[in-house]
């Protein structure tokens, strides 16, 4: 959720309208895309057969409420995708065989006693396949009340392609792997205007995770360890609890959604990098310590993101801390953990004095900082039948903002403030390769009332509290092997439907903002 | 500097064409393949199996029935048939050998109030339901021989799924008799046998 | 209504007869599965014996029993149940077998005739071929072909050897006096075998059991 945090002048923000030339319909690919990280709620929607193919595992072996993760699917995550299996591989140049090891090891279990004949050394190899996939998300979403100012898409029942991504995901060397996205967008949101230089970004980066792991052995315990570089924290994360990779993992880009969020959810994704160390213990214990540290303006700009899109600039390095257990028995898995990020703020400097001639924003912050700590508990329970999977997780987010440099600039009535979220879903994934899809979400965010700071927000309530349900029913029609062509493409049908019982601090017209979201999702 | 010239010649290919190279199957020997799902030290994880100190022969085989499809239940489709699609039988015996030589960790996750019953289920079968004796064939103490799965430490889970699944009718690889013995066995009879069994050292 | 039912139950009836004749399990309908009957027993034994009684190498080597002698069956399997003959395992099995049902499953295993199962090394066959034909005079022991047959297909309560494992035949020979005779009290017919048991050496038992393995 983007969270507004004082920044009176971005209210319009609030209501990202997608700009572009009007509606496409879903043959036309590259036609009005809107970045899902600029928008910030939509953590993206990803759909990667560059996996399918450098592992030749069908998608459900890794994918229950797609893209959700299996246990296997985590696995494959935390060894730095670069597990393969499939007819290609995806590093640069071929790897090693194991067959001397296998030699080895045969050797001297067996010495001359032999069991069976002795392996052979081969240095067989993959043909290269590049491991770049895309997707394109058609959706027709339609709001309960029409949206006035709707310019430049007609007021409601709108069909919109976006966002449309290039991927590079799977294994660069045999131990370095990376989740790559990269996404079209057009023109920003709101009218056009040309003097904004923020305003007309084509290409942006979206999540990115670059991960070197490796394995090695505590006593008798397997280790999985390793390195993310990251621009989104939580995307490193294996668990779909934390923000970047939690439901829904598409949405419409030009509903309305409620505004505010807490620092960890996603409000500085695709807006820093940092690197983190992770250590993954005995198939149980999950450590993770990362540092984050925003990234300077001219280069977000370059980077194809509004850096105006964020509250402003880090100071120093956040920290983000994150652990985990997750035991598992026959076809349980039950996780439970905690996660945090702490960062001091220097929101961005828009008082009407720091406005250039024209108006338009400048790289110019408070010189205060506005602190934010965050720590999350989350859970996760996973089933596995014999052809379907139960999933249930609950996030819960506590955030304790202290604005100094808000309240001191007259942007907060309190000097500090609280903001939770909490998120409750249950999920069946059903059929061949989990096909289809069944989820419900219930979501509520609660926080200080602060007049100042939620100005914005209709009624007199000023707070940021939102909650409602999200229901989304979804399918994959190809799976295992039936797709002409898979794993070279493949697509995924959904209806979702958003009630809100609150939005933005107003139970009144809230339902207005109820959305059913419509969408056929492309990948190849 | 050649093999980069031929990477970036491939590379350009490859970009070219749309249509998937048609190479031979070849499959690189990489443990990690197998691995990520089946634990670092091979000793299983969820519905994925211990692998360590497997008899080759049978790891073998199953790759092979993945490969033809003859090994049919929902887990095997699910994951193993892509495993092993690209696998050629050399490959297949590399990595078959390789993790018979690793050592295997019990996983004593059955309930152990029916293990005895499963102990003499396993020694003696059932003459009454023409259930024949396990030790015959997997040997007295469960290492199986040959092309005979060894049977001690491994999970119960998987075991009792295996045993319901064959009764359920689905196939094994080749042509062992299991699917005739597991379908007579009772519930409670397949529970103590894979109690019993996942102690075993 | 009456007439309907005779009708088709005479095509049911010649099915459950063709059908446990074959004694192919999965062509059995429960009703004929019950537990005691005797197409459950056969296909009991051949779960470890083969399903053409050729015999198959588990974790043990289980012997073959196709074109076994009938009366060597038997005796072996009262045997098992007397413990005059130590097996736990046949033990196990063959103690709830009432002596109708051991010896129709005898006559059930007479008539196979499956392929030998092979995998003895060939090298050691001419000599096997040799004692088993002239004995062994200088250790007394007297041509196998005297009592087994010139074609090793037994007779009477002499048991086949043609076809038989090699790696079974291997075992019995050598542990002949720790398996069976195992009731002094009641001697039984294996003790003919002892004095040539104990008289072969190792390495002759194997040239003769890999000569007969061979054997159609």
């Amino acid at each position: 959720m983007f969270s507004i945090r004082g920044q009176a002048h971005l209210i319009g923000a609030t209501q990202k309208i997608l700009t572009g030339a009007g509606v496409v319909t879903a043959t036309a690919i590259f036609g009005f895309v809107f970045s899902a990280v600029t928008f910030g709620t939509i953590p993206t929607a990803n759909a990667l057969p560059s996996f399918a193919r450098q592992t030749g595992q069908p998608c459900g072996t890794c994918h229950t409420d797609f893209p959700g993760l299996t246990p296997y699917g985590r696995l494959f995550k935390l060894n730095g995708y670069t597990a393969g299996g499939g007819k290609y591989r995806s590093t640069l140049f071929p790897s090693q065989s194991d067959s001397t090891k296998a030699l080895a090891a045969y050797t001297k279990k067996w010495g001359s006693d032999l069991p069976t004949k002795a392996p052979s050394d081969t240095s067989e190899s993959n043909p290269y396949a590049p491991p770049i996939s895309m997707m394109a998300i058609v959706g027709f979403t339609h709001t309960q009340a029409s949206i006035e100012d709707s310019t430049p898409y007609k007021s409601n029942d709108n069909v919109v392609v976006a966002p449309v991504s290039f991927f590079y995901g799977g294994a660069i060397t045999d131990h370095i792997g990376a989740f790559a996205q990269l996404t079209y967008n057009n023109a920003s949101f709101g009218a056009l205007d040309p003097q904004d230089p923020n305003a007309s970004h084509l290409w942006s980066w979206d999540n990115i995770d670059v991960r070197y792991a490796n394995t090695g052995m505590i006593g008798d315990m397997p280790v999985t360890f390793g390195i993310t570089a990251n621009n989104n924290p939580s995307v490193q994360d294996p668990w779909n609890t934390t923000p970047a990779w939690s439901f829904p993992y598409a949405g419409s880009t030009i509903a309305p959604t409620p505004a505010a969020g807490t620092l960890i959810d996603g409000t500085f994704a695709a807006h820093v990098g940092g690197v983190g160390g992770y250590v993954w213990i005995n198939n149980l214990v999950y450590l993770e310590l990362s540092g984050y540290r925003t990234v300077n303006y001219n280069a977000l700009n370059k980077l194809g993101i509004n850096p105006f899109d964020a509250p402003g600039t880090f100071e120093g390095i956040a920290p983000y801390w994150r652990v985990a257990v997750e035991p598992h028995w026959g076809n349980h898995w039950l996780e439970f953990g905690a996660f945090g990020m702490s960062a001091r703020i220097h929101p961005w400097n828009q008082n009407d004095d720091a406005l250039d001639p024209n108006g338009v924003f400048q790289n110019v912050t408070l010189p205060l900082t506005d602190r934010y700590t965050d720590i999350g508990f989350d859970s996760q329970y996973q089933y596995q039948g014999s052809n379907y999977w139960i999933t249930l997780r609950g996030t819960y987010i506590i955030e304790k903002q202290t604005l100094d440099a808000t309240f001191g600039n007259d942007g907060s009535t309190n000097p500090t403030n609280t903001l939770n979220t909490f998120r409750a879903l249950a999920s069946l994934a059903y059929g061949n390769d989990n096909r289809v899809v069944l989820t419900g979400q219930y979501f509520n965010t609660q926080g200080s009332s602060d007049a100042l700071l939620y100005v914005a927000n209709p009624g007199c309530g000023c707070s940021p509290n939102s909650d409602g349900y999200i229901f989304e029913i979804a399918y994959i029609p190809f799976s295992i092997s039936q797709a002409p062509g898979w794993p070279w493409a493949n697509m995924r049908v959904g209806l979702q439907y958003t009630y809100y019982n609150k939005f933005d601090g107003d139970t009144v017209f809230a339902h207005d903002n109820n959305t059913l979201f419509g969408y056929v999702w492309f990948a190849m | 500097m050649m093999k980069f010239v031929r990477s970036k010649i491939a590379v350009l290919a490859l970009v070219a064409s749309a249509v998937p190279s048609l190479a031979g199957d070849m499959g690189t020997v990489k443990f990690r393949n197998c691995t990520w799902c089946h634990g670092e030290t091979a000793q299983g994880y969820g519905a994925a199996p211990r692998l360590a100190a497997q008899r080759p022969q049978y790891i073998e085989n199953q790759l092979l029935s993945f490969r033809k499809h003859t090994r049919d239940n929902p887990f095997s489709k699910q994951y193993m048939w892509g495993a092993a699609a690209n696998l050629s039988p050399m490959t297949m015996r590399n990595l078959a050998i390789y993790f018979s030589t690793l050592p295997p960790q019990v996983a004593n996750d059955g309930d152990k109030e029916l293990a005895a019953t499963g102990r003499a289920l396993y020694e003696h079968g059932n003459p009454d339901s023409n259930t024949v004796s396990c030790a015959v064939c997997h040997g007295p103490n469960a290492e199986g021989i040959r092309q005979i799965p060894r049977l001690g430490g491994l999970s119960y889970y998987y075991l009792k799924q295996k045993l319901e699944q064959w009764g359920e009718g689905y196939h094994a690889a080749a042509e062992p008799p299991m699917p005739r013995i597991a379908s007579t066995l009772s519930p409670h009879q397949i529970d103590a046998l894979a109690s019993y069994l996942s102690f075993v050292k | 209504m009456k007439v309907n039912s005779i009708r088709l139950a005479l095509p049911t009836v010649i099915l459950a007869i063709a059908f446990s004749a074959a004694g192919q399990a999965k062509d059995l309908d429960r009703a004929d599965r019950s537990k005691g009957a005797l197409p459950a027993k056969i296909e009991y034994c051949k779960t470890c014996h083969g399903l053409s009684g050729q015999g198959y190498r588990g974790f043990f080597p289980i012997p073959r029993l196709a074109g076994q002698q009938t009366e060597y069956i038997e005796n072996q399997l009262a045997a098992f149940i007397e413990r005059r003959r130590e097996n736990k395992y046949m033990y196990d099995v063959a103690h709830v077998l009432s002596p109708a049902t051991r010896a129709a499953l005898a006559k059930h295993f007479r008539g196979l005739n499956a392929r030998p199962l092979g995998g003895a090394p060939r090298k050691l066959v001419a000599m096997g071929k040799k004692i088993y034909e002239e004995g062994v005079p200088e250790t007394n022991v007297p041509a196998c072909m005297a009592c087994h047959g010139s074609e090793a297909k037994g007779q009477d309560a002499i048991p086949r050897l043609a076809g038989q494992l090699h790696d079974y035949f291997f075992n019995k020979l050598v542990n002949w006096n720790k398996e069976r005779g195992q009731d002094p009290k009641h001697p039984d017919i294996s003790a003919v075998m002892l004095p040539t048991s104990h008289n072969l050496t190792k390495s002759q038992i194997a040239e003769v059991a890999a000569y007969v393995s061979y054997l159609q």
